[in-house]
């Protein structure tokens, strides 16, 4: 399970961005995960509290936004949705598609003072 | 108290990508690999869907005619690197400790040390796992996945998100398929769901079946 790793990198990052503000605590942190990012959204609330003890970071509440997987279908000429992780156009199945979200893993903001 | 929590916290927007260290890693190793030349491929499968099989007989059909190093990544043992030494490879061990992956500073410390640049090929098998690799790139130029007849053909579609990676797929231990409940077109089927583009070869360490076509892909690639 990696993402007690990547919540230990995300505590490092958080910090080192809170001590180049000045910032003694934060409250809130919220992230992006994409359905397709390899990062389990479940995991990573287990392990997040878990790296985050006697940190400044300790008790920061995490939201996590979900991105759903999204593909451009040069068939259809069109952006889907896709509910399973089949890259392939739910539509007319073209696999010859793009995926243009749901990759994503990011720091979107924190709440700090 | 809430006016009070209000004034007092303020919000940062911040907008960086969670694993820009490793990414940034990854693209000083690229460029690395690129400026030497140096094909570096990053092999990834379950435990024992015979990365290190394919990697011993790759290293006694390349002998004399490539230069190869191979990393090894695995958890604790060095038995891996014994075994691929044994065989005449130039193979260097990472022990991951706890980590389930290799990450791209673990390879960045072996460049200009293990590997020096004259190779032509870097051979990187990764930790077994087919979950936690494909959130860390090393930089390499290419990516394996391996997929043991034993295992069944449902794995890509469990594990997508690896088997949408890989630039080539493949599928091991094919002389065990009359053994075992394995069904080629379903395999194929589920692989083509996750990753279209990916070259599939079927091979196997203990007959040679495919090696040809996989050594022949590696002179190409
Ligand atoms: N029958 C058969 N067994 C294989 C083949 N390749 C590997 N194995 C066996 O599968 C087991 C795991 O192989 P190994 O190369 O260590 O897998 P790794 O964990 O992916 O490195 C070993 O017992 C191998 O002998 C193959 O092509 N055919
Ligand atoms: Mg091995
Ligand atoms: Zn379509």
């Amino acid at each position: 399970m990696h993402e007690l790793s990547i919540s230990i990198s995300l505590v490092e990052q958080a910090l080192a961005i809170m001590q180049k503000e000045g910032d003694k605590r934060a409250r809130r942190m919220t992230l992006e995960v994409g359905a397709f990012s390899g990062i389990s959204i479940e995991a990573l609330h287990f392990c997040f509290p878990e790296a985050t003890k006697g940190t400044a970071l300790e008790n920061c509440h995490l939201i996590i936004k979900q991105i759903p997987l999204c593909i451009y279908c040069p068939t259809c000429k069109k952006e889907v949705i896709l509910k399973d992780p089949f890259i392939m156009c739910s539509h007319c199945h073209e696999v010859q598609v793009e995926v243009i979200r749901g990759k994503e893993f990011n720091l979107l903001s924190m709440e700090v003072e | 108290m809430c006016e009070v929590d209000k004034m007092h916290f303020k919000v940062l927007n911040l907008g960086t990508r969670v694993l820009h260290k490793n990414q940034d890693r990854a693209e000083q190793n690229r460029t690395w690999f690129k400026s030497h030349a140096v094909h570096a491929i990053n092999i990834m499968s379950s435990p024992g869907s015979g990365k290190t099989s394919l990697l011993e007989k790759t290293t006694q059909a390349l002998r004399g005619i490539r230069q190869v190093s191979i990393l090894v990544g695995d958890l604790q043992t060095e038995l891996d690197a014994d075994r691929l030494k044994k065989v005449g490879a130039k193979a260097k061990q990472i022990n991951t400790g706890n980590g389930c992956h290799l990450d791209a500073s673990m390879i960045a410390q072996q460049l200009d040390h293990f590997v020096t640049g004259h190779e032509d090929l870097l051979l990187i098998e990764n930790v077994g796992n087919l979950v936690c690799p494909s959130s860390f790139d090393l930089g390499e130029k290419s990516k394996v996945v391996l997929l043991s007849v034993t295992e069944g053909e449902e794995k890509p579609l469990k594990y997508p998100v690896l088997f949408h990676q890989a630039d080539v797929i493949l599928i091991t231990k094919v002389d065990l398929a009359n053994y075992v409940p394995w069904n080629k077109a379903r395999a194929i089927d589920a692989i083509f769901k996750i990753n279209p583009r990916a070259k599939i070869i079927e091979l196997s360490s203990l007959t040679g079946l495919g090696m040809d076509e996989w050594l022949h892909w590696l002179k190409e690639a």
